[in-house]
């Protein structure tokens, strides 16, 4: 496997590997930023803070074959902890878009997307392990040390909500 | 959902030139870091191995040196060392301003600073202190006191007249003692004056060969009579010029002592006193166990093996000399456990 070596290259200091390996994940990194903070600086800094993080760590990553994983499991702390911490911050930008009511459009169509917007960080988190990364339940439970009925029960709930706000936009 | 989801997110506009520049500086920064790091390390490795070469060298050099390599005992370092609380008042000077330092062992075994200046200062530099002391007291391994940074207390307690009027006139007695003295042969090693019921005494420390008490009073009670202070007692203190010697040697000697066994959790002593009344001169330690305790004996002996090893050693012998001495251990309910004459 490719990206095993690759890996196991990266875990030994060999900093091309580890660019190689970044490059392949760098978009869906991005989007997963994204979908937390909807707007792009805060995703790029949340990408910076986590490959910085994946990149002085790299060492300690036990399995080579949980390179995805692991980067995707440091994104999430990344982000709940930049939301955590900016909680309180509403940027300008934010301030004039509230005023005007004006609607930035992101892409097209995005109705799941928006509706995702929100849901609590818990429920975002399992509907995108879930539906974007396509993780079993199993794995995502293991991703975040919780058991595996909680991350069904928070699928569940995720899932219904977005079907009822998502109705009455249809409304 | 997943397809759709999927999709839609796939959707998102990726700004491509930013998330390089992005995680190329990611990188960057990373690779500071990791060799920031080893360089550290490296210098740590680096001046470790300088001291150790330094260390063996100068091992096979001196025979001193090569004793401090097979084994310092604990309380031969802390007498080699200064003072810790002259350490940590150093230290603190230099950076902070700092009215005071203070120890105690008992109740509670404490440090404290006393930090001058606003409230603000106080409150921006007091967990810095307490680091800072924290660090000291662990890199001598001192681990029994908690450290505390204070503000001075207010000290301005109003002084009632009365004692004032008593302040002054004793302290112009004492000068007229004073200058008397200077002119006789009298040995006094010290005088001074104590209210007791709003009388005032004259205290006097002389050695006991001095044989002439009686006429000492006397000029004394002429000089008060002079000053229309009525009739003021002598005390006289018969100090034991042998023993004063003794104890002025030996004082380093008990400080180390108890420096070092109050400084240390595991020791466990809650106390350390000496006395050379009557002789021989007595170190006591109180441990902070109970006689009830099992382990009591055993910590009672280890404790008299350390003090003992410690008289004996060498770097004591000249405070010690060939006095005869005595080590008493006691319990935390003042039982003896254990009591050995050297």
């Amino acid at each position: 496997m490719p990206q095993l070596s690759k890996v196991k290259k990266a875990k030994r200091g060999n900093d091309k590997a580890f660019q190689e390996l970044v490059e392949e994940e760098k978009n869906k990194l991005y989007r997963m930023a994204y979908l937390y903070v909807k707007n792009e600086n805060d995703a790029i800094d949340i990408v910076h803070e986590t490959i910085y993080k994946a990149y002085i760590s790299i060492k300690k990553l036990k399995e080579p074959d949980y390179f995805t994983t692991w980067l995707t499991k440091i994104l999430i702390n990344t982000a709940l902890d930049y939301i955590k911490k900016n909680k309180n911050i509403i940027p300008f930008e934010e301030i004039e878009r509230y005023e005007t009511n004006e609607k930035v459009p992101i892409a097209e169509n995005l109705d799941l997307v928006d509706a995702l917007d929100r849901l609590e960080e818990k429920y975002k988190t399992v509907i995108i392990l879930r539906y974007y990364k396509g993780l079993q339940i199993k794995e995502i439970a293991h991703m975040l040390d919780c058991p595996e009925g909680t991350v069904k029960t928070n699928l569940h709930r995720a899932i219904n909500k977005l079907r009822v706000d998502l109705r009455e936009e249809c409304l | 959902m997943s397809d759709s989801f999927k999709k839609e997110v796939n959707q998102i506009k990726i700004p491509e030139k930013k998330l390089d520049a992005a995680i190329s500086s990611a990188i960057h920064r990373g690779r500071r870091k990791r060799w920031s790091t080893a360089k550290k390390a490296g210098l740590t490795t680096g001046a470790a191995a300088v001291l150790f070469c330094l260390f063996i060298a100068s091992a096979f050099v001196s025979p001193t040196m090569a004793e401090f390599a097979s084994k310092l005992p604990f309380l031969n370092q802390v007498f080699e060392s200064k003072p810790i609380h002259e350490v940590v008042s150093e230290k603190l000077s230099e950076e902070y301003d700092v009215e005071g330092i203070g120890m105690s062992y008992s109740p509670k075994k404490e440090f404290y600073v006393t930090v001058i200046g606003s409230q603000e200062y106080y409150e921006s530099v007091k967990d810095d202190i307490k680091e800072q002391v924290e660090e000291t007291l662990a890199s001598r391994g001192y681990d029994a006191f908690k450290v505390k940074v204070e503000q001075p207390r207010n000290s301005d307690h109003a002084v009632d007249p009365e004692s004032e009027e008593m302040a002054r006139k004793s302290e112009e007695l004492m000068q007229a003692v004073q200058e008397n003295m200077k002119e006789s042969d009298y040995a006094i090693l010290s005088l001074g004056t104590s209210f007791l019921d709003n009388k005032l005494a004259v205290e006097l420390d002389i050695p006991n060969t001095e044989t002439r008490t009686a006429e000492i009073e006397q000029i004394i009670q002429e000089i008060a009579n002079e000053q229309q202070l009525g009739e003021v007692p002598v005390n006289f203190h018969m100090i034991d010029m042998k023993k004063r010697e003794q104890e002025g040697r030996w004082q380093p000697i008990i400080s180390t002592i108890g420096e070092g066994m109050m400084a240390r959790k595991d020791f466990k002593v809650k106390g350390i006193g000496y006395s050379n009344h009557p002789a021989p001169m007595t170190v006591f330690v109180t441990l902070q166990v109970p006689v009830s305790d099992s382990d009591a004996k055993e910590l009672a002996e280890r404790t008299e093996k350390t003090v003992n090893e410690f008289i004996q050693s060498e770097e004591a012998k000249e405070a010690v000399k060939d006095d005869p001495y005595k080590i008493v251990i006691y319990s935390k309910d003042r039982e003896i456990l254990l009591e050995t004459d050297y």
